[in-house]
């Protein structure tokens, strides 16, 4: 941009004063409720009292004051929050440059200030990126975000260095996404790391990250990720709509905006797709997705979401078709032991005795025969227990988590059947849908079926098995009414739209189409249908 | 937005109609032409072909109409309203049979201590909350249901295969041609019920597809509808399938797997309830789309509940036991769903061929652009 120094002492655009020290004073004084706002003032001084009483008892931040110019006669100031800064950074490339390095360079002598600025953003700091400030919140946004800040007297717009650095997690495996083969690294904290990872792995010029800032206090950088030419432009802007349009003091984790962007908030079933996966994020890019990663969090979200994702790991596509196909339709079995097994026990116990083998009919008749509580109590309470003993384990640490659960589980389990207060078969049901619950890769989908057993205990305990049946189809209807981001929930089975990848998962080479619901019919990717030659390009028996 | 149904879901609609039909009119069928029932459902099974290829024309003529307003179209104001308060009521009494006989099935065979009203109310409400939720949640609700559905009949058709005995069946035809075609009047009654989707044609596309969906899911709805036909002959035989009241729940109770499991017929009527519950929540669609084309609202869904309370006491009182049902299905069915499942479209088909001749300047000659008429 092109800017020149007026008479007045103040920076020119264009033909016109942008600030003037008067227009920079009566720039800073502009304070409403302790906050500046406007331009930049151009004298330093001014500025650092205004920094000084805006960011008022705060030990963090430093405000460094130094001199430069022919007899020092230029005031100049740097300002950073202490521990969000590279310090050595901020020292060799900044202070060390202007004040020892550079300081016999011609310019850094000369008295124009806009020269000397100029100089110092061309030639004198050796940071990669430098930017500029004009105002006070982008000053202060930019302080606060973890960068450097020099201030020169005279001039209206700060030098921004580029020198953020904090202590972080490195890349390390996801903890709640374990896989057995494909890459063990997940995201960490830092939003520009996690950036990288994705990059790495998707080198195309068509990757595209939208910035946003979101949380009127938190200030949280949000990045949206998507492929061009593979999203729909249409859901591109409409993920970038709903998130301009939260409005909350503060973001702390991608949960944040889920409620804010979902379809469906309310439902118990999450309609986006939540993963500390770089693999898994580029893998939805690739499918015609939108990723949303924040600052701060490892979990990125990606949208939109099917239903039956959540019985998908990253492992299926790394395993053979057929061992993915299996484990898949292994975990379809699983869902529905994890709902309705405890429901069945006591809808079968309860109301339809008869279907139960007659050996077996006497082994849990004898095992109740001391049991004072009716089957629906038995079950309510065990899974209560159940749910205790798991959010004591979770809460502790590792070790005693561990300890807790054995106490819980073997200890006191074995004690209630011995003390007669339960029956040996409810605590086989209870721990059967615990295991079957753990099988469900998803941490949503499986707190969902968690709270659900509940009422489908409820609903079995008054109508038997027309209850089951009765809570099933409710559901299925309710599942079938969800959206997420305006592609229904269910698909690709209802309504019906490719099969290749659910329940199933065909062979690489068959999949030659992208999800239709995402990116459309015509979309093909043509290099992935070649089928790999049956022989050789050597012919048997020819030597080499 | 305008609401499209996928093939699939046509298929899962269609599919499902017999599964009241059957275990309803077996037993009288029997009675009439012996093991030759199968016969008088096969005439059934094609009169439904014949519906359902009307209908495809009817839409190929004149798309984006149901029923109610092509009469309207071709026969004027006073013929729409007629048609459509004639077929309201016509798919009221279908889903309130359906709502009666799945209750009744959990009554009679499993919980009899359970007031029916219990049955009836939940299943009624939940075919209101579908609605509410639109035809678009119902059609993949459907697909989910068929597919367990169908995944329940074939492992039901596996475990009854070793019960099957061809003697029981004795001759093939029965009490010969005559009686077998004399007791197809019932079967041809249900088939009639295939006119539900006359009230889905603006949801559907108008093109091969639609004809492929019509095409595979009348044959399903044939397989089903013979499957348990067949095998109620072949298990009970003729005489005891005419005593039976339900020879579908009869077949559900020999179910055992491997002589350790044992009276599972409560996880099959469940199975089976998927399918009833398809064809529920498609006849109570086509009411609420009938009146709506009748009154023309501007919010359909504000009659789902008033309609869901009107099927509900239908199905409680309209036939207080599950004989008045089957009498009903027997004297007054075969009339009704003839009227209103044969007669009706043929007539439209008939207006609409004129009413194309004339705007086209002569028999032949193709219309010039699909639209209203």
């Amino acid at each position: 941009m092109l800017r020149r120094w007026s008479r007045d002492g103040g920076w020119q655009s264009g033909g016109s004063s942008r600030r003037g020290s008067k227009q920079a004073s009566s720039g800073a004084g502009d304070q409403a409720g302790g906050k500046p706002s406007g331009p930049l003032a151009s004298s330093v001084r001014q500025n650092m009292e205004t920094f000084r009483t805006v960011i008022s008892r705060a030990t963090d931040v430093v405000v460094r004051p130094f001199l430069l110019g022919p007899d020092g006669r230029v005031r100049c100031a740097l300002l950073y929050i202490d521990g969000l800064v590279d310090k050595s950074l901020v020292s060799e490339h900044g202070l060390k440059s202007l004040l020892l390095d550079l300081y016999p360079v011609k310019g850094l002598h000369g008295e124009d200030p806009a020269e000397l600025y100029d100089r110092i953003k061309e030639r004198a700091l050796t940071i990669s990126e430098v930017r500029e400030a004009d105002s006070w919140e982008d000053l202060l946004f930019n302080v606060l975000s973890g960068e450097a800040v020099i201030l020169v007297d005279g001039c209206s717009t700060a030098l921004v260095m580029c020198v953020r650095s904090f202590n972080a997690r490195g890349v390390e495996e996801p903890q709640t996404e374990a896989a057995v083969r494909g890459p063990r690294e997940g995201f960490n904290e830092v939003l520009r790391t996690n950036t990288a990872l994705i990059r790495r792995k998707l080198r195309t010029p068509d990757l595209r990250m939208e910035n946003l800032t979101l949380g009127t206090r938190t200030k949280t950088d949000v990045v949206v990720l998507y492929v061009e030419g593979l999203a729909r432009p249409e859901l591109v802007d409409e993920v970038l709509r709903r998130l301009r349009r939260i409005n909350i003091d503060g973001v702390l984790d991608t949960s944040y905006l889920e409620e804010f962007i979902e379809d469906a908030p309310l439902s118990l079933f999450p309609t986006v797709n939540r993963t500390e996966r770089p693999d898994k994020v580029v893998a939805q890019l690739l499918e015609g997705r939108v990723a949303i990663l924040v600052d701060g969090t490892p979990f990125a979200i990606t949208v939109p979401a099917f239903f039956w994702e959540f019985l998908q790991v990253p492992d299926d596509y790394y395993e053979r078709a057929y061992v993915a196909t299996f484990l898949r339709v292994l975990r379809v079995l699983v869902l529905g032991l994890a709902l309705t097994l405890p429901s069945l026990y006591v809808a079968v116990t309860t109301y339809h005795p008869e279907m139960i083998p007659t050996p077996l009919a006497l082994s849990i008749a004898a095992g109740r025969e001391a049991v004072p509580l009716p089957a629906f109590l038995e079950a309510f309470l065990m899974e209560v227990a159940f749910e205790i003993i798991r959010e004591a384990g979770v809460r502790l640490p590792r070790v005693v988590g561990q300890a807790v659960s054995i106490v819980g589980v073997l200890v006191i389990g074995q004690a209630a059947v011995s003390g007669g207060v339960v029956s040996p078969i409810i605590i086989i049901v209870v721990g059967g849908t615990a295991i079957a619950n753990l099988a469900i890769p998803n941490v949503g989908a499986a707190v969902a079926l968690r709270l659900l057993r509940f009422p489908m205990i409820f609903l079995a305990a008054t109508l038997g098995l027309f209850g089951i049946v009765f809570g099933l189809v409710f559901l299925l209807l309710h599942l079938a009414s969800l959206r997420s981001f305006g592609v229904p929930y269910l698909a690709p089975v209802a309504p019906l739209g490719g099969l290749k990848d659910v329940p199933v998962r065909a062979p690489w080479w068959q999949m030659v189409r992208r999800p239709r619901m995402l990116a459309g019919e015509e979309r093909l990717e043509p290099a992935r249908s070649l089928r790999a030659p049956a022989t050789g390009g050597v012919e048997e028996g020819s030597s080499p | 937005m305008k609401v499209r149904l996928g093939t699939f879901q046509v298929v899962a609609l269609l599919a499902s109609l017999w599964s009241t039909g059957i275990p309803l009119t077996l037993p009288v069928v029997a009675s009439r032409a012996g093991s030759g029932a199968w016969l008088s459902y096969t005439a059934g099974w094609i009169v439904a072909f014949v519906v359902g290829g009307m209908l495809s024309a009817l839409h190929r003529a004149i798309p984006n109409q149901d029923l109610v307003e092509l009469t309207h179209s071709l026969l004027g104001r006073r013929a729409g309203a007629l048609v459509g308060v004639l077929l309201a009521l016509y798919f009221a009494q279908v889903a309130a049979i359906a709502l009666r006989h799945m209750a009744d099935q959990w009554v009679g065979a499993l919980m009899p201590e359970t007031p029916m009203i219990v049955f009836l109310g939940l299943t009624a409400v939940l075919s209101g909350y579908a609605l509410k939720r639109g035809i678009e949640v119902v059609a993949r609700a459907a697909g989910v249901l068929f597919f367990v559905a169908a995944m329940g009949f074939v492992l039901f058709t596996t475990l009854l295969l070793r019960n099957v005995s061809l003697q029981e069946l004795g001759a093939p035809v029965g009490k010969g041609l005559g009686p077998a075609m004399a007791a197809a009047g019932v079967p041809i009654a249900f088939s009639g019920e295939v006119v539900v989707l006359g009230m889905l044609l603006p949801a559907l596309k108008p093109s091969h597809q639609l004809s492929r969906a019509v095409g595979l899911g009348l044959l399903f709805f044939g397989l089903g509808a013979l499957t348990p036909v067949v095998l109620s002959l072949t298990i009970f035989g003729p005489a005891e399938t005419a005593r039976l009241t339900d020879p579908v729940l009869e077949l559900l109770k020999l179910i055992e797997i491997g002589r350790f499991l044992e009276h599972v017929e409560a996880i099959f009527l469940g199975l089976w309830q998927a399918l009833v519950l398809v064809k529920l929540f498609g006849f109570h669609y086509a009411c609420l789309a009938s009146l709506n084309s009748v009154l023309r609202l501007e919010d359909s869904t504000a009659l789902t509940w008033p309609l869901t309370v009107l099927i509900l006491n239908l199905s409680l009182w309209g036939q207080p036991t599950l004989s008045q049902v089957v009498e009903f299905k027997r004297e007054v069915g075969p009339w009704f769903s003839a009227a209103v499942g044969l007669v009706l479209p043929l007539v439209l088909l008939g207006a609409a061929r004129k009413f194309l001749d004339r705007r086209s300047g002569g028999p032949g000659n193709p219309v010039p652009e699909e639209g209203q008429p």
